[in-house]
Order: structure tokens, then C-alpha cells, then sequence
């Protein structure tokens, strides 16, 4: 039933139904109302980084703030291609997040099935083992891990960022566990049932059902690791092995910054981010109409 | 327990299966934990209880840091204040916006990809970037907030010379980064059943019902989540202080992860940051085994003994 | 049975990546041999034209070389940033071009973070042979033996200590020496022109006192509906540094204080005690107090709100004299609207006049396995040849005084005026010199907020002060 289709007047519940469409208009004017202030609220940050980016540096400290740069300096984009080795720092950065992504998503997932699904003595205390490490702020811990890996050799080389993430991350594992929690158990009887292990249903089953949370979290631990700073800051050392993150901390200096290539380094850093969850949403989010019919 | 058990009547097989299941599931969990994770643990634990210059060795003196931080460091009982009020103001003010965003930016309009996408911007914005966003915006002449205000009649204050305001300033500017907290909510409703929402409609209830009845409950599991990490992401406040205030102005902005770093990298006072970051870590500890325990009572899972 | 068969799909899975993992980060330990980093191409600055070798390049001092085998390999950790690289980088090529038998290897961490980054790295035992050392952290590496001492190898090469603005003061601890000098900064003043033209002020001449400061700043303060648009007088983002050490050393009756024999918080004669109380430090904080306070030439902290470290008020033409670094003097050089140096205030009774410098040593770190290579490599840094590219490429000013003529790009007189304060003037070095100096100050820090927002006055919180940074000092050296 749409709102172009003439409708005869004659009875109520035609009526209601004309009514009822007027109402659907009215929300979804009023949700594109609220969305568009929101945008803009929201994406104030990011519009100031772009312009930022395209100032000029002596523009950059005026008070009032000059909100469209005059200049435009886009030459800030090529200039800092020139300064900074970014082509080498992208694809390091590319590299690191790879493979991070690869081996948290299987990990990760196994041991969220484990602590949801699977029933074994401690596993309630592990589980809050598993916040706790979540809790010790990491600048105490820094220096007897950057041991382990001083001994291992593993300084000034990927892996002390990578193996890591095959050992899966706290936060995600806690999140997976709660989605994991929401399927019924109806479902498992259904399938040991039919034959099928605890741990292969997790394969075939469990993991369709919480696409959702699987998308979140490659979306996020994409950001996590493309953003990296400390890491990669403590174990690389040799500027050809820089990621992005710390690259583009190179334009703070010890006294001045160079405010407008750091704008623009972080737009740049900023871009592939915004790509990816724009693409990744299909994959999480469908969205319901109005009316709560998943469309 | 094991409803599998219930189930079989056979519970020792099953049980000593369903044991090595499961431990063979977190064992990529666990083997990272003993290797990487404990051993530092430790190592902190003990350097709290010396006076390490991080340079030099490690010298044993008891309990000495634990009492300067609870009964003579006036600094140390400021920062847990400050980082306590941050807490109670930011996180239920995120999770109700955050939770509002989500069902907002769960229906089905034209070009909500895009609007998605500008709402999760901020929180993936590094705080060095937007700092010079934060002090254009709030500016104390010519920022957009304070002229928002004078346009209803209010003289806004100095934000960040002010020790009473420079806390909800960032308050303020923590809302910005919600969007991850979004993601996860929005995550958690796709995972509702559109039948239960099918079924109330027929029966009549109307969009406020819905969200009370089907909505929130089902979204517990994702409340809790983002509840339990938001006191912990929020007790972790750093950044904006460290890049724009520095615990100032007069100390009104000094949270405890920078008190920390100061004293573990510019004091060189690593035995110090190790106390205090065991207390830290005692507290959260406490906060969140609260919020573990009272959330069986509000918190629905799928699950006939569910819960944690 | 399906039991067996899951265990054992799980072991595999399990192991399968785990295997993953180590081979992913084999990988990753290798990557495809890259070209080195930045090949300098000229950047749109002012950088002017190529250097000439001069004649007088010092003679390596290379072990029996063997030139074209095996290279041995310093490590140079530096927070350079990244428009310094060019110019650090050229300076750090000729090294290696001239001792052929070393190579460097440069180690370049963000300023924000370098220091976290090193002490991580010194203390899980890997640090890099040669870093860049700021004062203020020497020390702390200093007592806890991780810089080498060169005393001797300076006196084995009859290096004349004279020979640099300061003396090596900044890395000279108890007596010996720690490192070589490379680079260097120092305080001035800077004023708007445009902005004294608008408000019909004479520039600052030779005999400027504070009160003539004062003066001008008042008819250079201006409002505009109710809203204060411009103050005439900045005291810079770092308060303690800028305002409280010259002003006390400009009335220059105060002395005394941590930096050496020179104006300060500080007390130096034995034992270290507070002297924010003292009559004089408190006149001059009074003085800045009512500039903020009673006069309104100076902003109240967070009036003008700007995100440290990166914008300055004075670019924003918010004020007309504030405080800068010679090394701000390239960025300044960018705004629209044309500006001086001027000179700091004399001291009535001495005619002398006080700034504070930001020197930047090289010092080898402890753990280094190159000695030779790394006493090198600081050595010829701090030689007339790489002082004088210093000097050209704006990274920092030199220190070897007889390469202070070389500082380029600046305005004939600019270069006369800092070579001035380098050659003539009283300056603080801003060193640390004693433990729980970074605590003290950032209680006085702290407490010196109520005096900037004009909560307080200081003569009143001057006691306070006094006995809890005393208690502070007491606790770290009792």
C-alpha cells in the first residue's frame, strides 16, 4: 500500500489505511530530519581535518577560525608524498592489518564459541581471567613483553605485531561470546542430532547465524590495526618498515607541527577506513523499514 | 549444568569430552595468556612493590608505594576523582546516545550507508588530529559552542581555563566517539527476530511498546557488553587529556592513566605507575565482577541456565 | 567415532593457524628490499643553494680502512621532524660519504613518543649506539649510567670545549663529559609589526625596559563589541620556561635556581630547596600576574583556546609580542604579515641581558657496539663542516660558534641578533640537574594554573608553593 494509490473515502477503514501513510510520511521526514542535524553534528570532525588539510600553515592558529581555507593549498597532498616515504608506509600498514585480520577472525571466533558454548570446569573463572587482562594498563606491562620479544630476537621485525593475534583479543572474543549466547540451544540438540560435533557446527552453523558481530569485528580490527600506533612504534625501527600511524606522527615536532601535512597525512590515513566500513555495512546491516519488516 | 548431560545420561563421558572440547577451543586464548600476557603480569605485580627508575634496577621496599598512593599522594586521590566523575557522566550519556543512534540508523532509508558512515568518522579520528577541532570548537570567543549559547542568552565559560568546566568539555567531546558503541548495538539488532516484532503488531502495540518489550530485552546481551567495556574504555581516558589540557588546567583534568604515564616515563618512577596501576586494575576488577554478577538478573540470553 | 574425529579436526585446526601465524610473520620479518627512505628532493622551502665542502674538512678519524668490505653499522635514534629529515639526512649521507667504513642506519620516532619509545628500548636492551638527547632526560640517563662517558676521548682528541656556545654545559654531569654538542635554540622575542602600526606604537629599540613593553602591550590591547580581539603581550605556552625564568632575569636581580647559576624556581646551594617565595621571583611573577589580571594585555589561560604545541597566538595575530624559539623563526616566516625580533629587556644594573637556550646534544648510549664508530660519527657532528650544513638547513643552530655565521635564510639581521644572543647574552640552558625536579615542576605548574585563570594571587599562593614543592624535594632526595 503506497501513498500514491487513490483510495476511495467512503469507508473507515479505507480511511485508516489513508491515514496510516500520511503518518509513515511524516516519520520518515522526520527521521531524515534527525539523521541530516545528526550528519552534521557527527561529521564536524571530519570536515575539519579536510579543510585543515588545505590550508595554508600560517592559517591554521587564526582566530576566528577560518572555516573554508584561502588559500586552498592542495599541493599540502603531494607535498607530504615528498617529505615521507607513504607508498612504503601504506603498504606495510596493509600488510600488518592482513594478516592481524586473518588470524583474529579465526581465532577469536573459536575461542568466543568455546567460552560461550562449550561447557568445561574453570571456565567461568577463565572467562573473568579474560576481562582482567583487559584491565592492567598496557604502559606497566610494556617493558617485560618488549623482553620476551628482545629474547625471542623478534625486535625490529612484523613479529611481535602479528603473532599476537593469533593468541585472539580479549575484546573480541567477550563480544563473539555474547552473540554466540544468543542462539538457542534448540539449535545444537537439533544438529548433535543429526550427527554434527560441537565443534564443526560451530563451523557450519553457529558462525552464519552471528554475521553480523563477525562483520563488526573484521571492521574493527581492520581499524585497530591500520590505526596501530604503540606497536609499531616500539618494535620497528628502520624507517622502511614504518606503518602509517606512526609515519604521520612525523610531522609533530619537538617544538612546531606541521598541522597541515599532518591533516592531510591523517585524511589520507583516514580514507581506506571510511571505505571499508562503508562497503562492510551491506554485509552487517540490512536494515528495517518502517513497519519492522526486514527488507 | 551441562544441559548435554541432562540430555544423554551418561554425564562422565560426556563431561570429560565436552571438557576437552572446550579447553582445546580456548587454547589459542590460553597458550597467548601463559605466554605472552601472565609473565608480564607478574613482573608488574612485582615491580609495584619496589622503586624501579626504569633505568636502573629494581630496589624492594615493600608496601611503600601502595601507602603513598592511598594515604599521601593528594595527586593520585584527585586523578581517581576526576576519572570516576569522567565515568559517571560519559558512559551512560553514550550508551543512551549510542543505543538512540543505533535504531536510528537502523532503518531502512535512502543513503543510510553514507550517513552510517559519517557517524562512526569521529571515533576512528585520531585525538592529535581533531585537538585543534577541540580548541577551535570551543574556543572561548569565537568557538561554536560558546556562540550557541550566547545565542540563547548564556555567556559561556572559558572551557578549558576553567577547572570547573574543562571536565565536561570532554565529556562533551566523548560523545563524538560513540560510533563503535553504535556498531555493536546496530550489530545486536539485526540478531532480533522479525517475527516477535510481526507478532506485536498484530496484537496492537505500538513503537514505544515494541521497544520496551522486544527491543530492549532482547538487546541486553549488547547492552551489557558495551556497558562493561565503556566503564573500562572510560576509566582509560587519555588522550584528549594528554594532547589538549595536560591535566590542567590546576589539575582538573588529570586522570589517572596520565598520572601514570607521567610517573612511569617523565619520573622515572616505574615501581610507582605499577602500584597505581595495580590499584587501577583492583578496581576495575571489583566494578566489573559487580556488573558480572547483577547482570543475570537483567541480562536474557537464549539460554536455559544462561548467564555468565 | 565423531568424537575422535572432532578432537582431532580441532587439534588440526588449531595447529593450522598457528602455523599460519608464524608463517605470516616469517614473511613479514623479510620484507621486499625496499630503496632507502627519502631521496631528498629539493622541497618547495627556502632552503638555498647546495653547500660548498669547505676546505677546512676535518680528516675522519677512520680506523685502517677497509674501505668497500663489510660496513659496521651505527644506530642513530632521532625524533626529527619530518621536514627536519631532509636536512638531517644530508648532514648524516656526508658523514658516511667521508667514512666510508661506517654506515648509519637513522632510527626516526616521533617527538611525542621518542622518549617512552627509548626508555622501553634501554631498558629491554635495545637501544640504538648514538641518540639525540634532550637536557632534561640526560640526566636521568646519566645517574643511571646509560650514557658513555667521552671526557676522555675529547681530551684524547684535543677537542677545545670553548670552541661551542656553552661549553657543552648540557651534557657536562658532575664534572665529565657525556656527549657531543650538535644542535641548538634559543629564546627571543618576535613582535607584529602591522599590528604597532595599527595602534600608532613605535617599534621596541635597544633600550626598551618592561615597562616600555608594558606600555606598548596596553595601546596594542584591543576590544571589539564587549569581546577582547587582541592582547598586546604573549607570555608563550610554556609559562614556567617563558615567563617566570627571563622576566626574573630580566629585573636580573634574582638568582640563584636549578639552572646552574642562573634565575629559576630553584635554590641550588645544597640542599635543593624551593625559591618561588623568594621577594624577588615573587615581584616578577607579580609582574605577570597583573599583566593577566589587572591590566588584561596578557590572556588568561584558555582565553585563547589553541591546541599546544601546534598553534600560537601570535600567528593568529591574537597578539603583538610574545616569546618564540629561534627554531619557530622558518614557521613565522610563512604568515602574512610582517614582523621583528626584538630584543629582551637589559638589566638595569649589569646592561647585560638573559634568555634561555634549548640545547641538543648527541650521546652515545650505553650497550652501543660500535664505540668507535659512534665517537666518530658525534665527533665529526659536532666539526665545522657538519655545523655549518646545520646552520644552512635550518634543522637547528649550530654550536660550534665559528659556524654561527652560517645560519641562512633569515634576514642579514636576524642572523646578527641571534648570533648576538648566542655570542653575548646570559642564558639559562634548560637542564635538569638534580631527581624530582619533573615532579616539582609539575606541582608548580599545576598550582601556577590558579594564578593564569586570576583565581589567586601569587603573593598570596607564594607560600604554599613553596612548602609543598619543598616537600616534594624533600621526599625525592631524603
Amino acid at each position: 500500500m503506497d501513498a500514491s494509490t487513490p483510495l476511495p473515502r467512503s469507508a473507515p477503514i479505507v480511511w485508516w489505511a489513508n491515514k496510516w501513510s500520511i503518518q509513515r510520511y511524516a516519520a520518515r521526514t522526520a527521521i531524515y530530519l534527525v539523521l541530516i542535524l545528526g550528519a552534521a553534528f557527527f561529521s564536524v570532525p571530519l570536515l575539519w581535518m579536510v579543510t585543515t588539510s588545505l590550508k595554508a600553515p600560517w592559517a591554521i592558529s587564526l582566530r576566528p577560525p577560518q572555516i573554508i581555507p584561502d588559500p586552498v593549498q592542495w599541493r599540502n597532498y603531494s607535498d607530504i608524498w615528498r617529505m615521507l616515504p607513504f607508498g612504503i608506509f601504506l603498504r606495510n600498514t596493509i600488510y600488518i592489518t592482513a594478516a592481524n585480520l586473518i588470524l583474529t577472525v579465526l581465532s577469536c571466533t573459536l575461542v568466543g564459541y568455546g567460552f560461550a558454548r562449550l561447557d568445561f570446569p574453570g571456565r567461568g573463572l577463565w572467562f573473568v581471567v579474560l576481562l582482567a587482562t583487559m584491565m592492567l594498563p598496557y604502559q606497566v606491562t610494556m617493558i617485560p613483553v618488549f623482553m620476551i620479544f628482545r629474547k625471542l630476537n623478534w625486535v625490529n621485525t612484523y613479529k611481535p605485531l602479528i603473532v599476537p593475534a593469533a593468541f585472539g583479543s580479549a575484546f573480541f572474543i567477550f563480544l563473539l561470546r555474547q552473540f554466540f549466547m544468543t542462539i538457542p540451544r534448540d539449535l545444537d540438540d537439533a544438529a548433535t542430532v543429526d550427527g554434527c560435533g560441537r565443534v564443526s557446527m560451530l563451523w557450519r552453523i553457529h558462525v552464519h547465524l552471528i554475521k553480523p558481530a563477525l562483520a563488526a569485528m573484521v571492521v574493527f580490527s581492520f581499524i585497530d590495526n591500520w590505526n596501530n600506533f604503540m606497536g609499531p612504534l616500539i618494535y620497528l625501527n628502520e624507517t622502511k618498515k614504518m606503518t602509517l600511524a606512526v609515519g604521520l606522527n612525523l610531522f609533530r615536532g619537538q617544538n612546531y607541527t606541521q598541522t597541515h601535512y599532518l591533516m592531510a597525512a591523517s585524511t589520507f590515513t583516514l580514507a581506506p577506513v571510511l571505505v571499508v566500513f562503508f562497503l562492510a555495512q551491506k554485509y552487517f546491516i540490512q536494515g528495517i523499514t518502517l513497519t519492522g519488516i526486514k527488507g | 549444568m551441562s544441559t548435554a548431560a541432562a540430555t544423554t545420561g551418561r554425564p562422565r563421558r560426556r563431561n570429560w569430552r565436552s571438557a576437552l572440547e572446550g579447553y582445546a577451543c580456548i587454547s589459542p586464548w590460553l597458550f597467548g595468556f601463559f605466554t605472552l600476557t601472565l609473565g608480564p603480569f607478574l613482573a608488574s605485580f612485582y615491580m609495584s612493590f619496589t622503586e624501579w627508575p626504569l633505568l636502573a634496577s629494581p630496589r624492594w621496599i615493600g608496601l611503600y608505594n601502595y601507602q603513598r598512593l592511598l594515604f599521601i599522594d593528594k595527586k593520585f586521590g584527585i586523578s581517581m576523582f576526576n576519572t570516576t566523575y569522567y565515568t559517571v557522566f560519559s558512559v551512560p550519556l553514550g550508551l543512551v546516545l549510542a543505543f538512540f543512534l543505533a535504531i536510528l540508523l537502523n532503518q531502512k532509508v535512502h543513503g543510510m550507508p553514507l550517513f552510517r558512515t559519517l557517524f562512526y568518522v569521529p571515533s576512528v579520528t585520531s585525538g592529535v588530529a581533531t585537538a585543534i577541532l577541540w580548541a577551535a570548537l570551543f574556543d572561548a570567543r569565537f568557538g561554536l559552542i560558546n556562540s550557541a549559547l550566547a545565542a540563547i542568552g548564556i555567556k559561556g565559560p572559558i572551557w578549558f581555563g576553567s577547572r570547573i568546566w574543562s571536565k565536561p568539555a570532554l565529556i562533551f567531546m566523548s560523545l563524538w566517539y560513540v560510533g563503535g558503541e553504535v556498531v555493536i548495538f546496530l550489530a545486536g539488532l539485526q540478531g532480533i527476530a522479525q517475527h516477535l516484532y510481526e507478532a506485536a503488531e498484530v496484537d496492537g502495540a505500538g513503537s514505544w511498546a515494541r521497544l520496551r518489550h522486544i527491543t530492549v530485552p532482547m538487546m541486553t546481551p549488547t547492552i551489557f557488553f558495551n556497558l562493561v567495556m565503556g566503564i573500562l574504555g572510560s576509566f582509560q581516558v587519555f588522550t584528549n587529556a594528554f594532547v589538549m589540557t595536560n591535566g590542567g588546567p590546576a589539575d582538573s583534568t588529570l586522570f589517572v592513566m596520565l598520572y601514570l604515564y607521567r610517573n612511569a616515563f617523565s619520573y622515572f618512577q616505574m615501581g610507582y605507575a605499577s602500584a597505581m596501576a595495580w590499584i587501577f586494575f583492583l578496581v576495575l576488577l571489583v566494578f566489573t565482577g559487580v556488573q558480572l554478577a547483577t547482570s543475570r538478573r537483567w541480562v536474557y540470553y537464549e539460554e536455559p541456565a544462561g548467564g555468565a | 567415532m565423531i568424537g575422535q574425529r572432532v578432537s582431532r579436526r580441532l587439534v588440526l585446526q588449531v595447529a593450522a593457524f598457528g602455523g599460519l601465524g608464524l608463517a605470516l610473520a616469517a614473511c613479514g620479518a623479510t620484507p621486499a628490499p625496499t630503496t632507502a627512505a627519502a631521496t631528498p628532493v629539493a622541497a618547495p622551502t627556502d632552503t638555498p643553494a647546495p653547500i660548498q665542502p669547505t676546505a677546512t674538512a676535518t680528516a675522519a678519524t677512520a680506523a685502517p680502512g677497509v674501505a668497500g668490505s663489510t660496513k659496521s653499522k651505527i644506530t642513530y635514534g632521532t625524533f626529527a621532524e619530518a621536514s627536519q629529515l631532509e636536512g638531517m639526512t644530508k648532514i648524516t649521507n656526508r658523514f658516511a660519504e667521508v667514512n666510508p667504513q661506517f654506515e648509519v642506519e637513522i632510527q626516526e620516532k616521533p617527538w611525542g613518543q621518542y622518549w617512552e619509545a627509548l626508555e622501553v628500548q634501554v631498558a629491554g636492551g635495545a637501544p640504538p649506539d648514538v641518540s639525540w638527547i634532550t637536557p632534561n632526560y640526560a640526566y636521568h640517563f646519566f645517574k643511571t649510567g646509560h650514557l658513555v662517558d667521552v671526557t676522555d676521548l675529547i681530551q684524547k682528541d684535543q677537542i677545545n670545549v670553548s670552541d661551542y656556545v656553552g661549553e657543552i654545559m648540557e651534557a657536562k654531569f658532575e664534572g665529565r663529559y657525556y656527549g657531543m654538542p650538535y644542535g641548538n635554540g634559543v629564546m627571543v622575542w618576535i613582535y607584529n609589526k602591522d599590528l604597532f602600526d595599527e595602534a600608532g606604537v613605535s617599534y621596541p629599540t635597544q633600550d626598551w625596559g618592561w615597562d616600555e613593553f608594558r606600555d606598548a602591550a596596553k595601546k596594542l590591547t584591543k576590544e571589539e563589541n564587549g569581546q577582547k580581539v587582541r592582547w598586546g603581550l604573549d607570555m608563550g605556552g610554556w609559562w614556567e620556561n617563558y615567563a617566570a625564568i627571563p622576566l626574573g632575569n630580566g629585573i636580573c636581580e634574582f638568582t640563584g635556581g636549578v639552572f646552574t647559576d642562573k634565575g629559576g624556581y630553584f635554590d641550588t646551594s645544597k640542599p635543593i630547596k624551593a625559591a618561588v617565595n623568594d621577594p624577588k621571583f615573587v615581584q616578577a611573577m607579580t609582574w605577570i600576574e597583573e599583566n593577566i589580571c589587572r591590566e588584561g594585555i596578557t590572556p588568561k589561560s584558555g582565553e585563547v583556546t589553541l591546541a599546544p604545541g601546534i598553534e600560537t597566538a601570535f600567528d593568529g595575530k591574537v597578539v603583538g609580542i610574545a616569546p618564540s624559539g629561534s627554531w619557530e623563526i622558518a614557521a613565522h616566516r610563512k604568515v602574512q604579515f610582517n614582523w621583528d625580533l626584538c630584543l629582551v629587556p637589559k638589566c638595569p644594573k649589569t646592561g647585560q641581558r638573559r634568555t634561555t637556550t634549548y640545547a641538543l646534544p648527541h650521546a652515545i648510549l650505553k650497550g652501543c657496539k660500535n664505540l668507535d664508530g659512534a665517537w666518530a660519527f658525534i665527533k665529526w657532528h659536532a666539526q665545522q663542516e657538519a655545523q655549518e650544513m646545520l646552520a644552512v638547513s635550518g634543522v637547528k643552530d649550530p654550536m660550534l660558534k665559528t659556524a654561527l655565521d652560517k645560519l641562512s635564510g633569515t634576514p642579514e639581521h636576524f642572523k646578527d641578533m641571534l648570533m648576538e644572543h648566542y655570542l653575548n647574552y646570559n642564558w639559562n640552558m634548560s637542564t635538569m640537574v638534580f631527581d624530582g625536579q619533573p615532579e616539582a615542576e609539575a606541582e608548580i605548574s599545576s598550582k601556577l594554573d590558579y594564578i593564569w585563570t586570576c583565581e589567586r594571587k601569587y603573593a598570596d599562593l607564594a607560600p604554599e608553593l613553596e612548602q609543598s614543592v619543598n616537600a616534594i624535594l624533600e621526599q625525592k632526595t631524603g
